[in-house]
């Protein structure tokens, strides 16, 4: 197994919270891995650091082996870092094709000429590019909202589109921001399902945020726990289950 | 005012000829409106030297077509590059590195722009006196038949460039790649970013279509008012009003805008001869769209969803 991203020693603290403190892991190509830990335990805060959005202050990560250190988000969007929004970030306005098509437009990276002039080359660029999304709408089941706009889907049916968007890319790391959120059992179980054939299918290794354990149980070939912005636990999820310092952290916050 | 009503009955004699003056004109503005709109949709900034950006464009192609004598498409190509690299140069050297700041800081910064572009024009070529216009088509005409109205070749053709590209721009934002993603940069500029879009180069984009199509807007009007480096650099006021009406998003409802303030600053002039007519109508219009088509509160914000 080789490692596909590495979290080594990452610390990031905003005003006067420390949301992550020395945080090392890997994730290893090919796997689910699943990142777990109470509210503000420093999830996000890590995911905004792998895509970009965040600067760590200490650490390094590395991707496929590069130090992604000072490379603006769409530069790591480009080297196939995808990721899905716990918020939903669909553009509202652009409908369900546009919306997976745009991040592939933007990534195929023609010059702004073919781009405003759709010369040929673009235009086929553009044809494969819509082939492909209509095949992962297809395979999301969700072939029929096509030409509808964003703004206007329930919100499972938005969450779906926000995966098939991030996969439009093709990506090899792709992460997940709670996919479960707002979302009920059946539809949970739905999306466990989904995440297993992407990843027969596409190969794609994940790195998924969730408060759902049955999802993150299900789904996940191992799980890092943070708490306070600190690794705490670090293993395969039968032995996370039985973790006393996971079940202390937890029970500590629904105690609280 | 006995002679008022006298002046308003002649008049009606008028209106049919000033309908084609007033189509034409409003040709124009969708023109520069449809700009005016590309550049706020895309960057969120409204350019207040959107008109002296399309001055100093057209004062470039006065000086190659009607100084230096060069065929006049000639001139006009070089008020379009000239348009587009102020555009750049706005956008690169002081729009870009305000990102982040309220909105406000960026329109200050283009009401800079509009000074600077008035001062250096009016040392370049005089602040004073009317100049010759750039004509690119000649003024014959023909008679609309079974009517005594007749248009100019040059009046059809403004009209037809003026309104095709306005409509064209639509159908760049609505058919092609770099328009999904600056539809995508407008609806929401950060999960743009995050989705992999340059979004500096989509804003610079924007600021270089939209600024060459107020280059082509000044150098076809100039024909229809006194060209000076006042009366285009005010053309960014009849460009807000029409993009008032398109609720600063909608492209053609802006082109509608646009063609019906030409007119509604014509038609008045056809019964009353007064200085200022026009300016008193465009200030009109402007307060009937705020009042009718904008709720409070709309217009700080940008149109979303």
């Amino acid at each position: 197994m080789t490692v596909l991203l590495q979290i080594d020693g990452v610390s990031k603290r905003y005003g006067g919270v420390q949301a992550l403190n020395d945080v090392s892991f890997r994730v290893e190509r090919g796997r689910i891995k699943g990142l777990i830990g109470p509210n503000g335990a420093g999830k996000t805060s890590l995911f905004n650091c792998v895509c970009g959005v965040l600067r760590v202050d200490s650490g390094h990560i590395r991707y496929a082996g590069r130090d992604l250190h000072g490379l603006a988000p769409h530069r790591r969007a480009r080297l196939g870092i995808a990721r899905t929004f716990q918020t939903l970030e669909l553009f509202r306005e652009l409908t369900v094709l546009e919306n997976l098509m745009v991040p592939v437009d933007a990534a195929a990276r023609r010059g702004m000429l073919a781009d405003a002039l759709r010369l040929p080359r673009a235009r086929f660029e553009e044809n494969r590019a819509g082939e492909r999304a209509h095949a992962l709408l297809h395979f999301l089941g969700i072939a029929e909202v096509a030409g509808i706009p964003g703004g206007d889907l329930a919100i499972g049916i938005q969450r779906r589109v926000e995966l098939g968007r991030a996969l439009a890319l093709r990506p090899t790391l792709l992460l997940l921001d709670e996919p479960a959120a707002g979302l009920d059992s059946r539809e949970t179980a739905e999306l466990a399902g989904v995440l297993s054939r992407i990843r027969e299918r596409f190969g794609t290794t994940m790195l998924l945020v969730d408060h759902d354990m049955s999802l993150v149980m299900r789904v996940c070939d191992d799980i890092a726990v943070l708490d306070y912005g600190r690794l705490i636990a670090e293993g395969p999820p039968e032995r996370i289950r039985e973790d006393p310092t996971v079940v202390r952290a937890y029970l500590g916050e629904s105690a609280a | 005012m006995s002679h008022a009503v006298i002046a308003s009955l002649s008049g009606f004699s008028l209106l049919p000829s000033y309908t084609v003056i007033g189509l034409t004109l409003g040709g124009v503005y969708a023109l520069a409106a449809t700009g005016l709109v590309l550049i706020y949709r895309v960057s969120g900034v409204l350019n207040f030297a959107h008109g002296a950006v399309a001055m100093f464009s057209t004062f470039v192609a006065y000086q190659i077509s009607v100084v230096a004598g060069v065929p006049s498409p000639i001139g006009l190509l070089a008020a379009v590059a000239t348009g587009a690299a102020l555009g750049f140069v706005i956008e690169f050297l002081t729009i870009r590195p305000l990102a982040g700041r309220p909105p406000l800081t960026k329109v200050a910064v283009t009401i800079a722009w509009l000074l600077v572009l008035q001062t250096a024009a009016g040392l370049i070529w005089g602040s004073t006196g009317y100049h010759r216009p750039v004509q690119l088509v000649g003024s014959n005409g023909f008679t609309v038949p079974f009517t005594n109205v007749v248009v100019g070749y040059d009046q059809l053709t403004i009209f037809l460039v003026a309104v095709g590209l306005s409509l064209g721009t639509s159908a760049l934002l609505r058919w092609t790649s770099l328009g999904a993603q600056m539809r995508a940069v407008a609806d929401d500029p950060q999960a743009a970013r995050l989705w992999g879009i340059d979004v500096d180069r989509v804003s610079a984009a924007s600021w270089m279509i939209g600024s060459a199509m107020a280059a082509v807007a000044g150098v076809l009007i100039t024909p229809l008012l006194n060209f000076d480096t006042y009366s285009l650099t005010v053309l960014v006021i009849d460009a807000f009003t029409a993009a008032l009406i398109g609720r600063l998003t909608n492209l053609p409802l802006t082109v509608v805008g646009a063609i019906l303030l030409g007119l509604v600053q014509y038609y008045p002039k056809a019964f009353f001869n007064q200085a200022g007519l026009s300016e008193l109508s465009t200030f009109v219009l402007a307060l009937i769209t705020l009042a009718v088509v904008f709720r409070p509160g709309l217009a700080a914000s940008r149109g979303r969803g």
